[in-house]
């Protein structure tokens, strides 16, 4: 498997994947804005369509429009007197809609698209391998790298904001680093799918954790284990990477529930009998 | 010395109605003031004007000596909103929610220090949970997690605590312990200000008191001197009255 070039660069590729997400997608399940990897993938969308239409490298225009997109929600979030989901719903239409306009206008096919929406990691390129990686160091860097402030921010705005922490931009950069994500994760579980990466494996990691830092690590390595075995996986048994990828990170997920249920219920009663025996004592 | 609070005949509306009307507070160095009033007297919005969270129509607010809008020292206030909650939507420990009260000192990049840790450790140490730090912030009770975000003000070595409500669903034996952090704070000169509408446990700690009633502050004194059964004159009746638009008490939809 590892002779073809083709297998290196979508394992290389998932590696990266499975590492960014789910660091930046902690942040947003903290936040409360598990969605919004969602919303910036449809925005994404127009950006590959646009690349596709000027005939520049898709993931570059799609890193530009989706980080336009990401501020623009986070600009309606904040002044705009809009909800943060009806800020999400208004640029979701918006993408999707754009996206296929300008692929139609390029003379681009359904094909050409699905392969952004689905992912196709098979055929990724030297040149996309490279832009995926650096865009992938400079995530982590930024999302490990910050983590006090990005954790403040995403605990507490008030409480960061009296600190002294620039909340506003803090936030822009959270929904930027998001956009990134979504590019970087693009090509392997599509743009449909992205969130799934960001999400299910923070959600799998807290079945089992107690503190914000072991989170991060386990959705960390749970989204590599995920993205690599799942690439592995449609090369044996010939299915395609981007669901697989997504569905073994289900599947974790409803290994670990009831375990998580389980510890949840005896960490209660521990904590509980503590209360007790001090009020007691 | 400077007064850690001087706030002189301040306005301040909220989507346009005026909700804090020509008010006049100071926190001596020192001093534990208690604001007191009715839901939708104007507590919070003034609180959170003072402390540059939303900006004031005219007067002037002074945080020891320099206008809130130009005061940087952020390290020199502890701040507990209201209704703030330890929980996330992530898992947390105690010790990471407090080490986020160290923001306003650390380091920019880099692991939290030595003195970090141990200011954290004392700050959950003097809330009385040494015992839980390495716990999820999601097990406590409600007065327990207030304990925790009080913890995260002190965590940075404040020398003025500005606490909006610390003390709503907060039990008793909760209460007992936030008299004892208090009358310690104020014992090593630290400045309280807090928003409260029992006083409960902390009553004999108040130097001063004000109350706010429709915007307007109508008595500062002795906490003595007030007939606290304010409850009796204008009873609490479930949420406060709000104008459209704005989502929760204090907010500020410019």
């Amino acid at each position: 498997m590892l002779s073809y070039p083709f297998m290196q660069y979508a394992l290389l590729a998932a590696l990266v994947t499975g590492m960014t997400t789910p660091a930046i997608g902690t942040y947003l399940v903290q936040r409360r804005l598990a969605l919004l990897g969602d919303g910036i993938g449809h925005i994404a969308l127009t950006g590959v369509a646009l690349g596709l239409l000027t005939n520049t490298t898709p993931i570059v225009t799609a890193v530009i429009v989706s980080s336009i997109g990401a501020i623009a929600i986070e600009l309606l979030r904040a002044y705009g007197h809009t909800s943060g989901d009806v800020a999400l719903a208004l640029l979701f239409y918006g993408g999707i809609a754009g996206g296929v306009l300008l692929t139609n206008l390029a003379g681009g096919t359904a094909a050409q698209l699905n392969s952004y929406l689905f992912g196709a990691i098979t055929t990724i390129s030297s040149t996309d391998l490279v832009l995926v990686s650096a865009l992938g160091v400079v995530i982590l860097v930024l999302a490990l790298g910050l983590a006090p402030q990005l954790f403040a921010v995403c605990q507490d705005e008030e409480h960061a904001r009296v600190s002294g922490v620039p909340v506003r931009l803090y936030s822009i950069m959270i929904a930027v680093l998001a956009a990134v994500t979504v590019t970087v994760a693009m090509r392997t579980v599509g743009l449909l799918m992205v969130s799934a990466l960001m999400v299910v494996p923070v959600a799998t990691a807290q079945q089992l954790t107690r503190s914000f830092r072991t989170t991060v690590a386990l959705a960390m390595a749970i989204g590599t284990i995920a993205a690599v075995s799942g690439v592995t996986m449609s090369y044996f048994v010939d299915t395609q990477p981007g669901p697989t990828i997504v569905l073994l990170a289900l599947g974790g997920f409803a290994l670990v529930a009831p375990i998580g249920t389980v510890l949840r219920s005896r960490r209660n009663r521990r904590a509980g009998q503590d209360t007790e025996s001090r009020v007691l004592a | 010395m400077t007064d850690p609070v001087l706030i002189r005949d301040v306005n301040i509306a909220l989507a346009g109605r005026p909700v804090v009307r020509g008010a006049d507070l100071t926190v001596r160095s020192g001093e534990f003031v208690a604001l007191l009033g009715s839901n939708g007297s104007g507590k919070s919005t003034l609180m959170r004007a003072a402390v540059g969270l939303i900006p004031i129509q005219s007067g002037s607010i002074e945080l020891f000596g320099t206008p809130v809008q130009d005061f940087h020292e952020r390290q020199r206030i502890g701040y507990v909103p209201q209704k703030s909650s330890a929980v996330a939507g992530v898992p947390s420990t105690i010790r990471e929610v407090v080490m986020s009260g160290r923001l306003a000192r650390r380091r920019f990049v880099g692991l939290a220090t030595r003195a970090d840790r141990e200011a954290v450790n004392d700050a959950i140490e003097l809330v009385g949970l040494s015992d839980r730090a390495r716990d999820s912030a999601a097990l406590l009770s409600g007065g327990q997690q207030q304990r925790v975000m009080i913890a995260r003000g002190l965590a940075g070595g404040c020398e003025l605590l500005v606490m909006d409500e610390p003390l709503a669903g907060v039990d008793q034996h909760s209460q007992e312990v936030l008299a004892e952090v208090f009358m310690s704070l104020l014992g090593s000169g630290t400045s309280i200000w807090m928003i409260a509408h029992e006083l409960g446990a902390l009553r004999h700690l108040i130097s001063e008191a004000v109350v706010l009633k429709d915007g307007q502050v109508v008595y500062t004194g002795t906490e003595a001197g007030y007939d606290d059964h304010h409850a009796d004159h204008h009873p609490h009746l479930g949420a406060p009255t709000r104008q459209p638009g704005v989502t929760t008490e204090g907010a500020w939809n410019p």
